[in-house]
């Protein structure tokens, strides 16, 4: 039974590392238009080329999907690979040290970095949404925020999953990042749906497809912004949100403390040079 | 019973082991460390000071023996270690660049679960302490190595610890900077009786001056334990000979002499060596043996023996630093 000082110390800890996280966003302004240009520039070529095809919502589809492809590359750049930064850098040492679970950094990168990643995917929606004038339809907000807010949860789940992972196995793991970038846009149906009615893919690559987090999400997410659809018809993708939530988390925490106490044994952790 | 030193090991062995070697970083070390003490590991790179502060630390598992911090077991009560140590590692500026020095202080204070207020008033005591009041809202990657490693001392102290390991805090320090982590050190330890430090370092001066006792490792063994003083009595009657002299190719030289604490000076390619002897007749002889490598001697000098000296006849020469502007 964790006691509620223990608890009220990884909450604050958690609370700590959110705050470094949006507060260097802050002071640096700039990254985030920056960062939201490339995801702009492939959302107009995207949406651009399905309204020349006369297809208003696939055009939609795609400023959806741009919106969220900010939130895969941060898990990506800035979740999974940030332990490993930590390590380089030092910090990594005095997680171990202070008597706090890794699990609540994680937590505190993890609402730190869906902060900031908001501020840039709200960008990228209402740039291109104003700009391509594509027509908004959400019939049940609620819907909308029930998936969004289970996507990200998952999501952020796969990212302390991979966090986890990378610490130990530092640069070699970060060529994994460059493996799994465009792959991922591609399967979880950044530029076209991929599950579903629309999807050009075959059954067992869907049902493979939907264990991405970013599938069901961005899939949900079309329909609730751009379909109007309500939650009666949205109950598998809050089922399959919920169950990957279920178990990235959990399983995060477990490689989480399986990998430290290995990093300890091997002196993977704290030694640079091993 | 629980055991009443900071520090104790016991047959503390650590081996890493890879595909291709396995190195041994410490073998069967045992130590008592009392609280209150400053207790200082000397020993040239590789000795395994750094190992053993990681062990103690909680950063690395032994593979034999027992390893106690404040009567509680490293491998198994780890968290109960925690919040009662923290630890400096002078190669290391810690912190995010973007947010200033006082939010690096107050991110760390929270791992510690350091409410608010009592992080603010800690937060200035440090800022004085080591002299990073003008600083502190400065962002981070704007401070001086100097100025960031201030701040990682004083990030070492925000749960006021009772055990603080210092792991080389000085390296790379200009000579004022330096001077002002030790008074820092000296000032902590003075505040409360039962804080004890457990300071790594290559420099003797500085051992010298902040330890009350002293280890000196070498190949992942202890070779000695004392006070300064203690140990200066292993040379006490030798008498030390430092001779500097000019070779034509001193790079072949420096290995010949490797059993002599030497340091060159690329600058006037003078050679300074410094060696401890039974008798001051046998410097003839040692004055023989460098004219017969081509070496000419400048100068020989008779001088009492120093804390340097014990660590020359333990380890046997090497890279260790005189430390005196350090």
């Amino acid at each position: 039974m964790i006691s509620r000082q223990v608890l009220m110390r990884n909450l604050r800890a958690a609370y700590a590392r959110a705050y470094v996280r949006v507060r260097s966003q802050f002071n640096e302004p700039e990254w985030v238009i920056a960062e939201a240009v490339i995801p702009l520039l492939i959302v107009f070529a995207a949406a651009t080329l399905y309204r020349v095809s006369g297809s208003g919502q696939l055009a939609g589809f795609a400023v959806v999907g741009g919106a969220m492809m900010a939130f895969w590359d941060n898990v990506l750049w800035l979740m999974a690979s940030q332990l490993y930064w930590e390590k380089e850098g030092g910090n990594l040492d005095l997680f171990i040290i202070a008597p706090i679970s890794r699990m609540s950094i994680l937590l505190g990168m993890s609402l730190g970095s869906i902060v900031n990643t908001s501020i840039r995917a709200a960008i990228i929606l209402l740039t291109a949404f104003t700009v391509l004038n594509i027509q908004l339809n959400v019939a049940d907000p609620l819907a909308l925020s029930l998936v969004f807010t289970l996507t990200l949860t998952a999501l952020y789940g796969l990212g302390m999953l991979m966090s986890s992972l990378y610490m130990l196995y530092g640069r070699g793991a970060l060529n994994l990042n460059e493996v799994l970038s465009e792959p991922v846009y591609l399967l979880s149906g950044l530029y076209f749906p991929t599950v579903g009615r629309y999807s050009p893919f075959p059954t067992v690559l869907q049902l493979l497809v939907s264990l991405i987090p970013l599938t069901f999400g961005i899939d949900g997410l079309r329909r609730t912004i751009i379909l109007g659809e309500t939650l009666e018809s949205l109950t598998l993708h809050i089922a399959v949100l919920t169950v990957l939530s279920i178990v990235l988390i959990p399983l995060a925490w477990r490689t989480l403390n399986y990998m430290e106490t290995l990093g300890r044994r091997e002196g993977r952790l704290s030694l640079r040079w091993i | 019973m629980r055991s009443t030193h900071a520090v104790e090991t016991v047959g503390l062995g650590r081996v890493f082991k890879n595909r291709h070697s396995v190195v041994k970083a410490l073998e069967d070390v045992n130590l008592k460390v009392w609280s209150g003490e400053v207790f200082g590991l000397l020993g040239p790179n590789g000795a395994g000071k750094t190992t053993l502060v990681k062990i103690l630390t909680t950063l690395l598992l032994p593979t034999s023996g027992k390893a106690y911090v404040l009567g509680y077991d490293v491998e198994k009560e780890a968290g109960r270690i925690r919040p009662l140590i923290n630890l400096v590692s002078g190669g290391d500026t810690p912190g995010y660049g973007l947010i200033t020095a006082r939010e690096n202080l107050w991110f760390y204070s929270q791992l510690y679960g350091i409410d608010g207020r009592t992080a603010r008033r800690r937060i200035d005591e440090l800022l004085d302490a080591v002299g990073l009041r003008e600083v502190a809202d400065e962002k981070l990657r704007n401070l001086s190595t100097g100025y960031r490693q201030r701040l990682n001392l004083a990030r070492g102290l925000i749960n006021e610890p009772q055990v603080l390991f210092l792991d080389e805090p000085t390296i790379g320090l200009d000579v004022v900077s330096a001077r002002r982590i030790r008074r820092l050190v000296k000032e902590w330890v003075r505040g409360d009786g039962g804080r004890t430090v457990i300071l790594t370092s290559h420099y003797m001066a500085e051992v010298e001056e902040l330890c009350d006792r002293v280890a000196v490792l070498n190949h992942g063994r202890i070779l000695a334990v004392g006070t300064p003083e203690e140990l200066k009595r292993l040379v006490s009657g030798k008498t030390v000979a430092v001779i500097e002299a000019k070779f034509d190719r001193v790079e072949d030289v420096m290995d010949r002499l490797e059993a002599v604490y030497k340091s060159y000076e690329p600058a006037t390619g003078v050679v300074r060596m410094r060696v401890v002897m039974n008798d001051w007749g046998e410097t003839a002889e040692f004055v023989d043996k460098i004219t017969a490598m081509g070496g000419k001697i400048l100068s020989v000098v008779r001088s009492m023996p120093s804390f340097e000296d014990v660590y020359v006849k333990l380890v046997g020469g090497g890279d260790i630093e005189t430390g005196s502007d350090a």
